[in-house]
C-alpha cells in the first residue's frame, strides 16, 4: 500500500502480485469479473496479507450497508400529491391529442 | 427468477396498456417503482425536497416520453436514469456548478489514480447487525453526501440500484472507463470514511508496502 515503491511484476507473475497490483484490480474482484487464474493469485496474496484482505473485506461490508440500508420512505402526502399531479397531466395531454 | 419473469411480463403488459391511454395501467407502473426512484433521488440530493421535485420530474418526463421507451432496457433503468440526471442538475445547481457534467476528457476524476487506504481496520461488527442500530443511517448518509456528486450517482447506480456497467455508462452518458475509475474511487472513499466510524482500533494495521520478500510481515500494528 506504500506510493513509493510499486512492485513492477503482473498478477501470476513469478514473484507474486503485490498490494498495488491488486488495488488496481480491486473492483474485478469484488465484482467477480477476474479471470479465474488472477482471482486464485488474488487469493493467494490474500492468504498472506492482512492489509490487502482486510480493505477487500471493508469494500464488501461497505456496498452491503448501503444496499442494505432502507431508502427514506416515499412520504404518503407527497404520493397522494404525484399521483394527483400525474392524472391532471395525463388528462390534459390526451384531451389535446 | 421465475417471479422475476413474471413480474417482466406483467410490467410489458402495463406498459404497452399505458402507450394506448390506459391511466390506470401508468399509475400502477409509478407505484411500482415510485418508492425506488424517491430513495434514488433523495440520496443524490441529500434533500426531501429536492427528492420530491425530481420524482415528480422523473414521472411526468416518463409520461411525456413512454412512446419513445422501446424496452431496449429494463423500465426502472430508463426511470434512473431520467432521476439520476435531473437530481444531478439540482445538486449542480446548488453547488455553481455548470448543470451538465464535464466533458469527459476534462472532467478532473478520470484520471484512473487510485487513491490509497489509509485507516485500514476490521470493523467491529458486520453489517447485518451495523445495519439495525440507529446511527448507521446518519453515518451512511454522511458518508455518500462527502462524495462528488458524480461518484455518488455512479457508486448508487451500480452498487445499490445494481445496474450494469453498460446501463450505468449510459445512463450518465460517459464511457464505461470512466464508470469503473469513478466506482473504485466511490468505493474506497466510502470505505475510509465508514472504516473511521466501524473500524477496531485493535484490529488495525499499517498502510505500508510490504512485497512479500518478508513472509513474517503480515502489516499488524505493534
Amino acid at each position: 500500500m506504500t506510493r513509493k515503491r510499486v512492485k513492477e511484476t503482473t498478477i501470476g507473475s513469478k514473484q507474486g502480485a503485490s498490494c498495488n497490483e491488486l488495488l488496481a484490480l480491486l473492483n474485478e474482484y469484488v465484482d467477480g469479473d477476474v479471470d479465474p487464474a488472477v482471482c486464485k493469485e488474488f487469493e493467494n496474496h490474500l492468504a498472506k496479507c492482512n492489509p490487502c484482505r482486510v480493505v477487500v473485506d471493508n469494500v464488501r461490508q461497505t456496498i452491503t450497508l448501503y444496499r442494505q440500508n432502507e431508502p427514506c420512505k416515499l412520504p404518503e402526502t407527497f404520493r397522494k400529491k404525484l399521483h394527483s399531479c400525474l392524472r391532471k397531466h395525463w388528462k390534459k395531454s390526451k384531451a389535446g391529442k | 427468477m421465475k417471479e422475476l419473469q413474471k413480474q417482466d411480463t406483467a410490467e410489458s403488459g402495463l406498459l404497452q396498456a399505458a402507450r394506448t391511454g390506459d391511466l390506470d395501467a401508468f399509475e400502477k407502473l409509478v407505484t411500482r417503482h415510485e418508492q425506488r426512484i424517491y430513495g434514488l433521488a433523495r440520496r443524490i440530493t441529500g434533500s426531501n425536497e429536492d427528492a420530491q421535485d425530481v420524482t415528480q420530474q422523473t414521472f411526468l418526463s416518463a409520461m411525456q416520453n413512454l412512446s419513445r421507451f422501446h424496452g431496449k432496457s429494463a423500465f426502472f433503468t430508463w426511470l434512473a436514469t431520467i432521476a439520476t440526471n435531473a437530481a444531478l442538475k439540482v445538486v449542480r445547481k446548488k453547488r455553481g456548478l455548470p448543470t451538465r457534467s464535464l466533458d469527459e476528457a476534462t472532467a478532473p476524476n478520470a484520471d484512473g489514480k487510485i487513491p490509497h487506504p489509509e485507516f485500514i481496520a476490521d470493523w467491529r461488527d458486520n453489517p447485518e447487525r451495523l445495519i439495525h442500530k440507529r446511527e448507521t443511517r446518519r453515518l451512511l448518509d454522511s458518508a455518500i453526501s462527502k462524495l462528488s456528486p458524480d461518484y455518488r450517482a455512479v457508486f448508487l447506480l451500480r452498487d445499490v440500484e445494481e445496474l450494469s456497467v453498460r446501463d450505468t455508462a449510459k445512463a450518465l452518458t460517459i464511457s464505461e472507463n470512466n464508470v469503473k475509475v469513478r466506482l473504485m474511487r466511490a468505493r474506497l472513499m466510502l470505505r475510509e470514511r465508514l472504516t473511521r466510524f466501524f473500524g477496531d482500533k485493535n484490529r488495525s494495521y499499517a498502510p505500508v508496502d510490504h512485497s512479500h520478500n518478508d513472509p513474517h510481515n503480515t502489516g499488524e500494528q505493534s
